[in-house]
């Protein structure tokens, strides 16, 4: 239908702009205007239109009021078109500006919104965070984010006895294997609560009224979840449809009875749980919890408590109370949760982040800031030599602007406008490079436990932070070149209002402290580097390149240990008959912990056991890993036998060859009721703690593992094969559809896991140094190309009289020389200073490694020599005659 | 110096109110043009038609302001009444003095043509 009239709120925002009395008489010719244009090009051009006009109209009487208010509405927009028309006049000034701001302060960026998720970021979905306070059962001694669990009774003993606690909730986040009813399987995680949880955080549930029971200890009628926003967003159109569907946590089947509100993901950041369920629940995901769990004292299920105090009351004043009541119980009871004595309730004000997250963060947050500072110290440095080499090309201007009558304070204004829009462009970049790098931070894996900086966006804050960083550099290193100094028209005319010798000192002075700089950021990152290739220079004892790793959990689903074992060797089989080598262990391997085994000495008269790593194996794991067999027959993994490795064998059995340990019996317990007879000696193999000398090590049958627990497949292609994780994704849908596959990534990828923040840092360093040596090359260059610029006549001369255009280069060369020289040495005092920071994340090299400096300082060597060469051929190329005749 | 110069600009243009810029002339001309039919609307549609450019409401409206400032031109609120219409529109009337300034440029611009005609080609 073709629109009569105008859109009815443009229209009536013209009429509110306009003086009273016209108002009638314009929205009314603009009626006709919008009429005639309806006719002549349709209705939606006319809309078009009449939204470009209302907004001409809003903008244009905006700017003629302020303008008649203030009276300087003519010479501000003077000023900003003599601010556009420089900039356009000298476009590499301003990008230069622009990019060593952005660069700069890009990673500055990044750290505010660092700093923003780590102490600013409020959980979504909470009423009042700040009045809730988190407690849990950490260890005097041990690190601040390890936490015990406590029995349900213990938890309710507390509710009735805190005398600060208005109300206590518990939950247990664990992992579990969630499909929606018209959905796939995923590994997600699931958290247990108390029934009081949403309603002490004052939740409010997108869908449903929540859990039908109140009492913990009950079971409601049907099992009965929570499901988060997110999740509910991946089967239905509508969150809200999703109540009451199916859905089942380890093959189990749960009704969905209520949505979370948008965002809300758990108590604690950050929020990854994606259901929650009531502690009946607990033995769907841990099968191993005893029946009446609810009501032992013994039975630890809550990880963390988070509690709404009466009053204000200081965290100190809750842990007080809170290990009063322990030793009460303590003293009462003669069971309870309490077994240690080195147990103490810890208690963090406010609903946030997660202290094993925070922990690791703070110290990348520390190594970023680090970094931060010098870049930035960098690119003022960089800004600086740019502000004197533009002040010495405007130095003209600025004279006849004087002797003209410009007033110094227009010629103030007007610069500080072309500063505020260069950096208005600098902030623009230096919001993308940090993007980039919040991008890149939520894929980097922080360390083994996990712990990415999930969620890490560019808020209204960082934006502010950074434009006033950005603006505040950029004014500072660049307001005083541009205006300052208000050289003689006369001597503008003679030619000497260059600033002289001292500002080329200066300049010089400034490229120096670049290279001294970008000489720390690339000594440091090549240290780093150095480090990761060592660690990955360790001999494993087979090759992680050319396998994948994958975790599955299939106890929770109701597989006892014989059924386990009989699935593993199933999916093993399926995996060979597809083309693929593949074999299970459990524990999952490839992580800095172990599980501890031990076996007996034979000879040890004291009957010592030799303690080491175990591993409970499928018969193709040993081949699918690819380690070398010393001795004995392919390895068929039947109860009671075990594999070693050469290591194990040498402290077990002093002086036998592997071919003669073949078939000699090892016991595993002290009172010889275990005996394992030897299988097949092995190579040495690294399956965990990579930074520490490898273990003895043991491989015993899957079918023998002492209690439930994830088992890992590794799988290796064979040529010939099709792509492997779908493989055997295909393999394990055939034979066990319900179960979901997990973690999986090559053997590389999880090794390296053992040293995740080295390389989060490593690679952080490198994006870092590689910014670093382009700035300090961009300073260096600037320079040496005024220099020609303002020596032009003096080497023109040169030329005339005789200087080759070697001799010419060679002056540009030796200029270079003494900042680099000065940089190099000013950079090694910086690098000794700044390294021993990084000792402890070093492996392999030391903080004085004399390969890692002498390779930086070349490459920063190279880099200024290819900064200086441009230069050096400019110099060689003057023409005397054209130069000397313009003079 | 160009750019010098426009930080000048300001002082010039204060010296000298009664120059008349290149689209408040183009407006006094369609005003005139128009003669008593001369309102925002249509000096908008001729100016369009005349130029084949589009033009802003909003410009036409704040320079016929100035216009008035300046005392080279006179608005009025009429309804059109004549022509059985009871909305209102303000309308245009070029001044005595906006005449005056309108012959000197026409003198100055056709000085400056005199003789330019087969160098620039057209008609």
């Amino acid at each position: 239908m073709t629109p009569s009239r105008p859109p009815r709120i443009l229209r009536r925002l013209v009429r509110a702009s306009l003086p009273f009395e016209d108002r009638e008489a314009v929205s009314g010719e603009l009626d006709l205007l919008f009429a005639a244009r309806v006719e002549r090009t349709g209705g939606v051009s006319a809309r078009l239109w009449y939204v470009r006009q209302a907004i001409d109209f809003l903008v244009r009487l905006a700017w003629v009021r302020w303008r008649e208010a203030t009276g300087r509405g003519e010479d501000y927009a003077t000023d900003l078109r003599y601010a556009v028309r420089s900039i356009r006049r000298r476009p590499s000034f301003a990008v230069a500006a622009m990019l060593t701001l952005g660069a700069g302060s890009g990673v500055l960026a990044t750290v505010y919104t660092a700093a923003e998720w780590l102490w600013l970021r409020r959980v979504p979905g909470i009423q009042a965070p700040d009045d809730l306070a988190v407690m849990r059962l950490g260890s005097r001694e041990g690190p601040p984010f390890v936490s015990w669990r406590i029995s349900h009774p213990d938890l309710v003993t507390l509710r009735e006895r805190l005398p600060v606690a208005a109300r206590l909730a518990g939950f247990t986040a664990l992992e579990a294997d969630l499909q929606p009813a018209a959905g796939a399987a995923t590994r997600a995680v699931v958290e247990v609560v108390t029934a009081n949880y949403f309603g002490l955080l004052g939740h409010q549930l997108l869908a449903g009224s929540g859990f039908s029971s109140t009492d913990d200890t009950v079971a409601p009628g049907s099992r009965e979840v929570i499901i988060s926003a997110r999740l509910a967003r991946t089967t239905h159109s509508r969150e809200a449809d999703a109540l009451q569907s199916a859905i089942t946590i380890n093959g189990k089947a749960y009704r969905v009875v209520a949505v979370a509100g948008a965002g809300f993901r758990g108590a604690e950041l950050p929020g990854r749980a994606d259901a929650w369920v009531l502690l009946p629940s607990l033995v769907d995901l841990e099968p191993d919890t005893p029946a009446g769990a609810a009501g032992s004292r013994q039975v630890a299920v809550w990880r963390r408590m988070i509690l709404r105090p009466n009053d204000a009351v200081q965290t100190a004043e809750i842990e007080a109370a809170a290990n009063a009541v322990m030793q009460a119980v303590q003293r009462e009871f003669r069971q309870h949760s309490y077994g240690v004595s080195h147990y103490t309730f810890r208690v963090e004000p406010g609903a946030g982040l997660d202290p094993s997250v925070r922990s690791t963060a703070t110290r990348t947050l520390a190594m970023l800031s680090v970094a931060a500072g010098l870049l930035l110290m960098l690119a003022a440095a960089n800004l600086g030599n740019l502000g004197l080499v533009e002040s010495t090309r405007r130095a003209n201007d600025r004279a006849i602007a004087a002797a003209l009558g410009v007033s110094w304070a227009r010629a103030f204004r007007a610069a500080t406008i072309e500063i505020v829009l260069i950096g208005c462009g600098a902030v623009g970049l230096a919001l993308i490079v940090a993007s980039l790098l919040n991008a890149w931070f939520q894929e980097a894996q922080l360390d083994e436990r996990g712990g990415a900086l999930l969620g890490m966006t560019i808020t209204g804050g960082v934006v502010l932070a950074t434009t006033a960083a950005v603006m505040a550099a950029a004014l500072v290193a660049l307001l005083p070149p541009l205006v300052g100094g208000r050289p003689l028209l006369t001597s503008v005319a003679r030619g000497h209002a260059g600033g002289g010798m001292r500002g080329y000192r200066v300049r010089l002075g400034l490229a120096a402290i670049q290279v001294a700089i970008s000489l720390a950021l690339v000594a440091t990152t090549g240290l780093l580097l150095r480090s990761v290739d060592q660690l990955r220079r360790i001999d494993l004892g087979f090759a992680p390149d050319a396998l994948i790793t994958f975790t599955l959990d299939p106890e929770p689903h109701g597989y006892d240990a014989g059924s386990v074992d009989t699935l593993a060797r199933e999916l093993e089989s399926g995996m060979t008959s597809a083309g693929t080598l593949a074999g299970f262990v459990s524990p999952v391997p490839m992580r800095s912990s172990y599980l501890t085994a031990a076996l007996f000495k034979p000879s040890d008269p004291e009957g010592r056991p030799l303690v080491g790593a175990g591993y409970y194996v499928t018969a193709g794991f040993l081949p699918a890993l690819g380690v070398r067999t010393l001795a004995g027959p392919p390895w068929d993994a039947r109860s009671g036998s075990v594999v070693l490795t050469e290591k194990a064998l040498t402290q077990l059995l002093p002086g036998v060859t592997p071919a003669n340990a073949i078939g000699q019996i090892l016991q595993t317990r002290r009172n010889g009721t275990a005996p394992v007879v030897v299988a097949a000696v092995i190579g040495d193999v690294n399956l965990s703690s990579l930074t520490r000398e490898a273990p003895p090590t043991y491989f015993r049958p899957l079918t023998d593992r002492p209690f439930a627990m994830p088992i890992s497949g590794v799988a290796r292609s064979v040529q010939g094969a099709g792509p492997l994780e779908e493989t055997i994704r295909t393999v394990l849908r055939s034979r066990a559809p319900g179960l979901t596959m997990f973690d999986v990534r090559t053997a590389r990828a999880a090794v390296d896991l053992q040293f995740a923040q080295l390389g989060t840092m490593t690679r952080a360093a490198s994006a870092l140094g590689l910014i670093g040596i382009v700035l300090a090359s961009a300073g260096l260059y600037g320079v040496l190309t005024n220099l020609v610029s303002a020596r032009r006549r003096e080497i023109a001369i040169r030329s005339a009289v005789g200087a080759v255009p070697s001799r010419l280069r060679l002056l540009v060369v030796r200029t270079a020389a003494a900042p680099l020289a000065a940089g190099l040495v000013a950079g090694g005092v910086l690098t000794s200073w700044a390294a021993p920071s990084i000792a402890s994340q070093l492996f392999g090299v030391s903080v004085g490694d004399a390969l890692t400096h002498a390779t930086a300082t070349l490459l920063v060597v190279v880099s200024a020599a290819a900064a200086t060469l441009g230069p050096a051929l400019q110099a060689g190329r003057v023409n005397p005659a054209s130069v000397l005749r313009r003079e | 110096m160009t750019s010098i110069a426009s930080l000048m600009t300001s002082d010039a243009s204060k010296r000298s109110k009664a120059s008349l810029g290149e689209f408040e002339h183009h407006i006094l001309l369609v005003a005139l043009r128009l003669g008593e039919d001369a309102y925002t609307a249509s000096i908008v549609t001729a100016l369009e038609e005349r130029t084949g450019r589009t033009v802003s409401a909003a410009a036409v409206y704040i320079a016929l302001r100035r216009l008035e400032q300046s005392g080279l031109a006179r608005t009025e609120l009429r309804t059109g009444a004549d022509r059985g219409e009871g909305r209102e529109r303000r309308y245009v009337r070029v001044t005595p003095r906006g005449r005056k300034l309108l012959r000197e440029a026409r003198d100055r611009f056709m000085r400056l043509w005199d003789g330019l005609g087969d160098v620039v080609g057209g008609h």
